[in-house]
């Protein structure tokens, strides 16, 4: 074989710069808005050991993990000020992108056989490598291996990130999905939990890093015109216009990333329908038929699970709940046969009682471990009898947004849709009970949904009515949920 | 399954306590007009609420008008001024 720069190699090493920094700069978008890391899957406050943020958080008054985002800079997120939303819709786009070029990439390698570059043959190599290394600290350059295009270290570096690291941290996004981790609990034990997942990608994201400054130095000790010029032209030749042309490439870069950024802050909409139509089909796809079979022991159950959004502040609910919510109402209706009204007492007194213990996540990454005991969603189902046309359930809640949560932006009662067939999974249940004792009111007491193949916005807290509808766009702003019309979520989140 | 974990029963006395700030505050029935009330558990709002004041509670009354179709409600109050 050869060893050259075909014009393949150098097209996908100049839009993996492209996906890079896309991808690195929406995961720290990511990061801030739970922007601590953690060893448990508890996310017990005081235990991260990673904490990217000054904020402190109050020790009277009942806070959530809203309170707790940050807002970074757009010059290291993408598209920064707080926008999770956004920062996941690039870091899906690109990463669905990044994969597939990956995979051509990789492909291409082995039906060029260019692969017997990165891979090493002889134990030989390490020792090298680590001479090399030496040899790099005494400011000379190491002689490339006996028919290589590459010295020892280089072509354990390139190997390293190619076949080890990208794997890596592809696998590691995945262990973040709850769909995944619902299905295959023993996927994320792998890993160690859920937020040893989260880490670890930390410190993928961390080597990526770490090999592109190492990288981009290296070329410039080999000589920045005529390694540039290998990739742009395919060999050492036209050093300067080589050098000239990187230049305008990383400007173009910094441009793209620019125009990008201002868009999505500027037109955040028009970037969830058209990333969402992609991401969303990739997701129903792969993502959204993934039932949970979750059952993690009672040992495991975190002792303070973490809270996400506030308690509707107002009397009458205040007073519901001092009486032990027993002039609590559930409507459900909307598209059914058989509308019907439950109070609380006939949701506890229902046949059918289902307790299950499971992982918490959170769209903003964090988790906890509970158990929750309540109707199964399929039960009321069935006893309302869905028409023909019902295609989405909608969980209308007693929130009102704009009293109740200062920190999420946006107005209105919160409400969130799912899809109808998700009502049928065996582990989607109306929570009345959490431990052992009634639903906490921080918990979204009265009644709350859990469906553990999505992420925990979806899981309405302190519903009061249910309804049956074919289509979702004529409800609030029309997108499938509160999140998903005011923050620009997605409406299917099985990660 | 027990006493949701902000809620809390309250002892005699302390009921005697909340009966008197109903009466010193002329608290009533909003439903049938009633000032007679059975004291229930406290609820402690103080922690969970942004609105109110940290010392807070919402104590249960349910009227004892059997007539009454709401009987139901409650008082806010300050710890200080019952849970001694």
């Amino acid at each position: 074989v050869e060893f050259g720069y075909p014009w393949w190699l150098r097209i996908e090493h100049f839009v993996n710069i492209i996906f890079m920094v896309f991808l690195i700069r929406s995961g720290l978008e990511i990061l801030a808005t739970h922007p601590k890391l953690y060893w448990n899957d508890d996310s017990k406050p005081g235990s991260e050991w990673g904490r990217f943020t000054k904020k402190v958080m109050p020790k009277d008054k009942l806070y959530d993990t809203l309170d707790e985002e940050e807002s970074y800079s757009s010059i290291v997120s993408m598209p920064g000020h707080k926008m999770l939303g956004m920062g996941r819709h690039w870091h899906f786009i690109t990463v669905l992108g990044w994969i597939l070029t990956g995979i051509i990439y990789v492909a291409l390698l082995f039906i060029t056989g260019q692969h017997h570059r990165y891979v090493p043959y002889s134990w030989e190599v390490f020792p090298r490598a680590f001479q090399d290394i030496v040899t790099y600290l005494s400011f000379d350059l190491p002689p490339t291996l006996p028919g290589q295009p590459f010295n020892a270290i280089q072509q354990l570096s390139y190997g390293a990130v190619i076949f080890v690291l990208a794997p890596f941290q592809i696998l590691s996004g995945a262990a973040q999905s709850p769909a995944i981790e619902a299905r295959f609990p023993w996927f994320v034990k792998l890993w160690g939990g859920r937020q040893w997942a989260r880490s670890l990608h930390f410190f993928g994201l961390l080597a990526f890093v770490g090999f592109i400054i190492i990288h981009v130095l290296m070329v410039t000790v080999h000589g920045f015109g005529g390694e540039t010029a290998k990739i742009i032209f395919g060999r050492e030749e036209h050093r300067v216009w080589a050098t000239l042309i990187t230049f305008a490439a990383l400007i173009a870069v910094v441009i793209l990333n620019v125009i990008a950024t201002k868009y999505t802050l500027s037109h955040p909409r028009n970037i969830q329908r058209w990333f969402g139509a992609v991401i969303m089909k990739v997701r129903k796809l792969g993502l959204h038929p993934l039932t949970s079979r979750q059952n993690y022991r009672k040992s495991e159950l975190s002792p303070e699970h973490r809270v996400n959004g506030k308690p509707p502040d107002v009397d009458s609910y205040k007073i519901m709940a001092v009486h032990d919510f027993a002039d609590y109402k559930l409507e459900v209706g909307g598209l059914v046969e058989r509308p019907m009204t439950f109070t609380l007492e006939e949701l506890r007194t229902f046949p059918t009682k289902q307790t299950q213990r499971v992982l918490h996540n959170c769209i903003q990454g964090w988790t906890s471990i509970g158990e929750w005991s309540g109707v199964p969603l399929r039960q009321i189902v069935k006893l309302v009898k869905p028409l023909p046309d019902a295609r989405h359930i909608v969980f209308w809640t007693m929130q009102d947004t704009e009293r109740d949560e200062p920190s999420a932006e946006g107005v209105g009662r919160f409400y969130e849709t799912i899809d109808l067939d998700l009502a049928y999974h065996p582990q989607t249940l109306l929570a009345y009970e959490m431990n052992g004792g009634p639903l906490p009111i921080k918990h979204g007491a009265p009644l709350r949904l859990r469906l553990e193949t999505q992420v925990g916005f979806k899981m309405a807290k302190w519903i009061e009515r249910i309804e049956f509808v074919s289509d979702y766009s004529h409800i609030g702003g029309g997108m499938g949920g509160w999140r998903e019309d005011n923050v620009f979520y997605d409406q299917d989140v099985g990660i | 399954v027990g006493l949701a974990e902000e809620r809390r029963q309250l002892t005699g006395g302390q009921q005697q306590r909340v009966l008197g700030k109903v009466e010193e505050r002329g608290f009533f029935c909003r439903s049938c007009g009633s000032g007679d009330f059975e004291v229930g558990e406290a609820l402690y709002v103080g922690f969970l609420f942004l609105s109110e004041d940290h010392d807070n509670y919402v104590v249960a009354l349910t009227c004892t008008n059997t007539d009454c179709r709401t009987p139901r409600t409650g008082i806010k109050l300050r710890g200080a001024e019952f849970l001694r």
